[in-house]
């Protein structure tokens, strides 16, 4: 009876953690009863809930980079709503109390295998042409890796490109790169948090095999009127954020346009006359309205269109197009839903036109997604919190269509549309076992359906390296089920403390994928083609295991953690030798799947404060392919097997006003099959390669030195004019990094064979942008 | 044609990217020694030849070794002839003596090639499809293409650019396209012209007058100009023999092309092996062969 009645005097208190200054809300800020290992963290929305004892107890909110902030609550009456505004600890004021508790959020939090980057952080990295960028940011992190510059995304722990899921504001973004990869689409004035997660991933996300890269906008600031922008060498960026009601309704509109055409134009135009009427530009607009309608409502309407648009005399262009709307319910104190509805739309096209000869060619090509997700959170007590939910995506494949004209007589390649319908269902529990042990285990159930109306196709069975035929088609209606796969996949992550400073996670997670980049060129383009799993494409399926130590020095003022992972891959995609895959309606006879397999070790060791920052990062990695018809069966490396990859990024504030900044890569050079023998046909001299095997060489290492300096002009307090100017040095040493190794003879003289050593960039890059914020 | 037009958009890319190329020392072990079966056959007035040589080390810069010793039969399997061809001792095997004067290929006859050499024996089989007559060769030379193209060429800026007109036949058909200047083959990668008929078909199937521009594919070193014979072959191939072409000429060209390069990769092959354990790649192709000379004015 006694310990009925302890257990009913329980309160709640719960409520959203701000920025005093602008009103954003914080992610992952530690909200916990002082001295006690009684807490939670914010979630993506800024909440949290806590439930204790019916008795005064003391709150804290800590946030690296904000001073810490301690409340005394009473919950002995009834549960209490409490929300923090934290404010910069640069600015911290005097009734705030600064409290030397941790930032320990990597060692105590249960996510292992997981990065966060704020943009404090990222605007920081030496960037190209002076333009911090997410992307490239996160290709410093342990474990990510990048096929080189003018490749379109990232590898994350052995996998392709097509196994992240990019989520902006929890639309995903398909092809997040502008200029071929140079530029992330992503505005960095309109981002506010970028989290990657490369393994133990959670149940609520799903649809990717190796990597979840949430990226979270700025709400807008909901207290007064903000500019930001920037001027630099190759674009320019403003972005707007203004309350429209104060504290409740605010909005935030950013956008960039580059200029490489206007500027560059008159010189290649001079060079080259044949490339007149030259375009060359990318431009984005990033824009999001909040309603906080009222304490258990609030409304989020998040918006991304941009465009690469590139030609002379044919044009090409590739854009991203998302819409999300997100409601956040609380049904009570200890019971949050967001819902998520999103649209999706990636296309890309290419006009040619010949007026001489009268041919022309077009062709367009998009990927259209719809989604609804709804999302539970239940904080059933401090020990335990509960996630359940569900997602539905309907995807609307347009491969292409092309139209060839010749002498006024056009022929049309329609390639036929495609559709697909990904149902999933999961639960997720963190049960905190005692002060020391947490573990969080997850269910996920996928359900995907590629329907009609459309045809299905059945193929002869694989002669190696040659197509496989059709054998026959049958036509399938509207929504009608063609191919259906169904997936149980468990997630489980599991902490334990081994002191203060000091933690193991473990992890283990299944994930499956239906949808592909179909590629086979050396690095991916915007023109590659995604498509659905179908009857002749399973889905690709992946098993990992990752073991974690993770360890905090000196009051938190180092971190470092070691990880090692193992993952098993099914179903991976790949091509016979010579596959057509542009056009192609019978596409599928040229692709084979194949198991992977994937290891490695990650260093991170990281200084978060003082006025020496930065961090080290060392991934020893392998990712192998075995496919039955290539390499002779055997094992081969796969494509983004670049076994060292170092980076060391480091930041130094010599004074208010100068900062510097540098940063080093190396990373072993990616495989490439080389021709061991040459053969003569009609008077052509090619390349063979005799051993058959795939990959059985690498390219040279990349490696790069970048350097910026930033200049903050002196702040007059009564103005609220500031301004920065950012010097920096691109490829210091002016190396010229492969970004593809070839063979070939020499045009005038064919008898003589070379190797020939593609650069992207093979000069040092110099830059300055100017920065503005009022 | 797909194929070309996505070819002349890759190179415009390229000009924009300005990429650097350079050339670099590689290491690469000595592959295995292979026989190398290169039979273009047709019913044109040259002799006839199968040349067989061996792979070479990738960087050995020498013209591969020619095979001689092996005994090359062509077997017309659809009257059921066989000619015997002639070992030079240079690894050519001529069509000579009493088969010199007689044509060995013939429209829709089926032909095997078989080879014996030490011991080891190959085979490879092929048809002779149709070909189209060239009707009209026409040449363009407006002074702003010239300026647009070879900006800087003062010594002889009146260029000639062919266009090809030629009448297809219905049904799916594939040729390769051959210019010469003068005699002179228009030998580079880039140069190489095979294509299917089918994306310039009529609407339903009827024949159509289609054209194929050779226009900035004449090559900077032997410019066509005035009074210059300009030579059009057009020979027939089979399916397979396209897919071959096309696929050399990716892998020829692919370091122009670039962010768009695919990955190094073996052509293919359609040189069977009975017996034995030198294993032979090529290619044997038979095909009819029509051409028109037309001065260029």
């Amino acid at each position: 009876m006694c310990c009925h009645t302890l257990w009913a005097q329980k309160h709640t208190i719960s409520g959203y953690v701000k920025d005093g200054k602008n009103g954003e809300v914080l992610i992952g800020v530690n909200v916990y009863e002082k001295g006690t290992t009684n807490g939670v963290s914010t979630n993506a929305y800024g909440f949290y809930s806590l439930t204790l004892s019916a008795d005064t107890h003391l709150i804290v909110a800590s946030y690296l980079g904000y001073a810490t902030q301690e409340k005394k609550i009473s919950l002995s009456e009834k549960n209490v709503v409490q929300n923090f505004e934290l404010s910069d600890a640069s600015n911290a004021l005097n009734e705030v109390v600064v409290s030397s508790e941790r930032e320990d959020q990597n060692v105590k939090s249960t996510e292992m295998s997981v990065a966060k980057l704020d943009m404090k952080q990222i605007s920081r990295i030496p960037a190209l042409l002076g333009e911090i960028d997410i992307i490239r940011a996160v290709q410093l992190l342990p474990g990510v890796t990048t096929m080189g510059e003018g490749a379109s995304g990232i590898n994350v722990r052995g996998g392709n490109i097509d196994q992240n899921l990019i989520l902006l504001d929890e639309a995903p973004v398909y092809n997040a790169s502008h200029l071929f990869g140079f530029f992330s689409i992503f505005n960095p004035d309109a981002v506010k948090d970028v989290k990657i997660i490369k393994g133990g991933i959670p149940a609520q996300y799903g649809g990717r095999l190796s990597s979840i890269l949430d990226i979270r906008m700025k709400e807008g600031n909901s207290k007064k009127l903000q500019i930001n922008g920037g001027i630099g060498t190759i674009f320019s960026r403003l972005s707007i954020e203004a309350p429209l009601i104060k504290d409740k309704m605010s909005f935030i509109v950013a956008v960039r346009r580059s200029y490489i055409d206007i500027l560059a134009g008159p010189v290649i135009k001079k060079r080259n006359p044949a490339l007149g009427n030259l375009q060359f530009y990318f431009y984005d607009l990033t824009t999001k309205l909040n309603y906080h309608i009222n304490e258990k409502n609030n409304l989020f309407l998040s918006g991304y269109f941009g465009q690469d648009v590139f030609g002379a005399g044919f044009s090409f262009k590739y854009g991203n197009s998302t819409a999300s709307m997100r409601w956040n319910h609380l049904f009570n104190d200890k019971l949050f839903l967001n819902t998520t509805a999103f649209y999706s739309n990636y296309h890309y096209g290419i006009g040619f036109t010949n007026q001489g000869t009268g041919t022309a060619f077009d062709w367009t090509s998009n990927i259209i997604n719809y989604s609804v997700k709804p999302d539970f959170t239940y904080y059933i007590n401090n020990k335990n919190t509960m996630h359940a939910g569900g997602q539905s995506i309907f995807i609307q494949f347009n491969p292409g269509q092309s139209s060839v004209t010749s002498n006024g007589s056009s022929n049309t390649v329609i390639l036929p549309n495609k559709f697909s319908f990904e149902n999933a269902l999961y639960i997720d529990d963190e049960l905190k076992i005692n002060s020391r042990f947490v573990v969080q285990a997850g269910l996920r159930y996928s359900l995907f359906n590629y329907m009609g109306k459309g045809e299905r196709y059945n193929y002869y069975d694989t002669i190696p390296n040659n197509s496989r035929r059709l054998k026959d088609s049958s036509y399938y209606g509207t929504l009608k089920t063609i191919a259906q796969y169904g997936n149980f996949e468990p997630r489980f992550s599991a902490k334990f403390d081994l002191n203060d400073a000091s933690s193991i996670k473990a992890s283990y997670n299944r994930t499956a994928q239906y949808l592909q980049l179909v590629s086979n060129t050396a690095a991916s383009t915007p023109l590659d083609i995604w498509t659905p799993s179908t009857n002749n494409i399973l889905p690709q399926l992946s098993d990992q295991v990752a073991l974690g130590y993770f360890r905090n020095f000196k009051e938190n003022m180092f971190e470092s953690s070691v990880e090692v992972y193992y993952k098993v891959m099914q179903n991976q995609l790949d091509y016979i030798d010579n596959a057509n895959l542009l056009l192609n309606k019978f596409y599928e006879g040229d692709l084979l799947q194949g198991k992977g397999r994937a290891y490695g070790a990650e260093f991170y060791f990281k200084k978060t404060k003082g006025k020496f920052t930065g961090w080290v990062s060392y991934t020893y990695s392998r990712t192998l392919r075995q496919v039955n018809g290539l390499s002779n069966d055997k094992w081969f490396p796969s494509k983004y097997d670049r076994p060292n990859n170092l980076a060391v990024v480091l930041n130094y504030d010599f004074n208010k006003y100068w900062n510097v900044s540098c940063n080093f890569i190396y990373i072993s050079g990616t495989p490439n099959t080389f021709p061991d023998s040459r053969f003569e046909i009609q008077g052509y001299v090619q390349g063979y390669n005799t051993s058959n095997m795939r990959n059985n060489f690498r390219n040279p290492a990349y490696h790069r030195l970048d350097f910026s300096a930033t200049y903050n002009f002196k702040k007059n307090d009564k103005r609220r004019w500031k301004s920065s100017l950012v010097f920096s040095i691109y490829n210091a040493y002016a190396h010229r990094n492969t970004f593809a190794l070839y063979f070939q003879a020499n045009p005038s003289m064919p008898t003589q064979t070379q190797a020939l050593q593609y650069s992207v960039i093979s000069t040092v890059i110099p830059a300055i942008t100017y920065n503005f914020k009022f | 044609m797909k194929k070309t037009i996505l070819l002349s958009f890759v190179v415009a890319c390229l000009a924009l990217l300005s990429s650097c190329t350079q050339v670099v020392q590689v290491s690469v072990p000595n592959g295995s020694t292979y026989l190398v079966v290169d039979a273009f056959l047709d019913n044109g007035a040259d002799t006839q030849k199968v040349r067989l040589t061996t792979t070479a080390p990738y960087f050995s810069n020498q013209p591969t070794p020619g095979v001689s010793g092996a005994t090359v039969l062509l077997q017309d399997l659809t009257s059921s002839k066989t000619y015997t061809l002639t070992d030079d001792g240079k690894g050519n095997y001529y069509q000579v003596g009493s088969i010199a004067h007689d044509t060995m290929i013939k429209y829709r006859h089926n032909y095997q090639l078989n080879i014996l050499y030490n011991g080891n024996t190959y085979y490879a089989t092929s048809t002779a499809h149709r070909t189209i007559a060239v009707d009209t060769i026409v040449f363009r030379s407006r002074q702003s293409d010239v300026e647009n193209k070879y900006p800087n060429d003062t010594t002889n800026p009146k260029r000639f650019f062919p266009m090809i007109l030629a009448f297809d036949s219905i049904g799916p058909d594939y040729y390769w396209e051959k210019v010469y200047n003068n005699g002179v083959y228009y030998s580079q990668p880039r140069q190489l012209i095979a294509f299917q008929d089918d994306g310039v078909q009529g609407m339903d199937g009827k024949p159509l007058f289609w054209s194929v521009s050779f226009f900035g594919l004449t090559s900077d070193q032997n410019p066509i100009h005035r009074y210059d014979t300009c030579t059009v072959k057009i020979l027939s191939i089979n399916e397979d023999t396209y897919e071959f072409l096309t696929q050399l000429q990716t892998q020829l060209t692919n370091a122009q092309s670039g962010l768009f390069a695919v990955t190094p990769e073996n052509v293919k092959t359609n040189i069977k092996q009975n017996s034995g354990t030198l294993t032979a790649i090529g290619w044997f192709n038979t095909g009819l062969v029509k051409g028109k000379s037309v001065i260029a004015r």
